[in-house]
């Protein structure tokens, strides 16, 4: 599963809440490896241009959504 | 016979019960806050030695789909929140229902429950509840100012009264 894709799903499985980021980032770590801060910090700034997810900063912590764009991805994969 | 050494991974996949639930459970409550502390255990207690790569894939599938479920099941929780709010007279405003469903979301989807989480949750209902009777402290307020106006119409159009009497009818009113 790409890396793009992977955080799609577990975005998916949360919603219609939303996700820490920090508790994002841990788990598509988790989940891909030896993944670096940069892939990862690329893959959310392209997933934000195509609208796929939205990022919601908070008083405490930026929280992440996926959109129905990135619902569809999801659907579509399976 | 196949001399092929075993995969990494699969290595994981057959280890013994009690040893597979342990390293999927350490994995889920952070009791291994990193791959290597995890390879450290496995080497040391199991007599195996794995890779980042292969605990990633036991990661997939032993561990989110827990976590998948948790979460699937936390998101709905919340929502019933939400709804049972909406339905109590009170009435929750909705920014807060909204601030509410999500740190019992976020309170629901953690492996252990986070005491901040909690308190934020009731800081956040006290202080929507402050909110609401602030609101009525006012509505009851208001209702005898002008309660109170009429009243003091009515006494100083009666020019029998004298200042005293005038007083006392007021109070009266008012139920003071």
């Amino acid at each position: 599963m790409n890396l793009e894709l992977s955080i799609l799903q577990t975005l998916d499985d949360a919603s219609p809440r939303l996700l820490k980021f920090a508790v994002l980032e841990a788990e598509t770590r988790l989940a891909t490896g030896d993944l670096l801060a940069s892939e990862f910090d690329r893959a959310i700034s392209s997933l934000d241009r195509k609208r796929q997810i939205r990022l919601h900063p908070g008083e405490d912590v930026t929280r992440v959504a996926i959109t129905d764009a990135g619902k569809e991805r999801v659907a579509s994969a399976k | 016979m196949s001399t092929k050494k075993p995969r990494s991974d699969s290595k994981l996949d057959n280890l013994q019960e009690l040893q597979l639930l342990a390293l999927r459970d350490g994995l889920l409550d952070r009791t291994f806050d990193s791959y290597q502390a995890a390879l450290d255990w496995l080497d040391a207690d199991c007599g195996v030695s794995s890779s980042a790569a292969a605990l990633s894939g036991f990661w997939r599938n032993h561990c989110a789909p827990v976590v998948a479920a948790r979460r699937q099941m936390a998101a709905i929780r919340a929502e019933a929140l939400g709804d049972a709010m909406r339905e109590d007279p009170v009435n929750w405003d909705e920014a807060i229902i909204e601030k509410t469903k999500q740190l019992a979301f976020e309170f629901l989807d953690s492996e252990t429950a986070d005491p901040d989480a909690i308190k934020k949750l009731l800081d956040a209902i006290l202080k929507a509840k402050g909110q609401e009777l602030d609101e009525r402290k006012v509505v009851l307020l208001e209702g005898k100012a002008r309660l109170f106006d009429k009243l003091k119409d009515t006494v100083e159009a009666d020019d029998d009264l004298t200042p005293e009497e005038r007083l006392k009818k007021i109070r009266e009113g008012l139920k003071i």
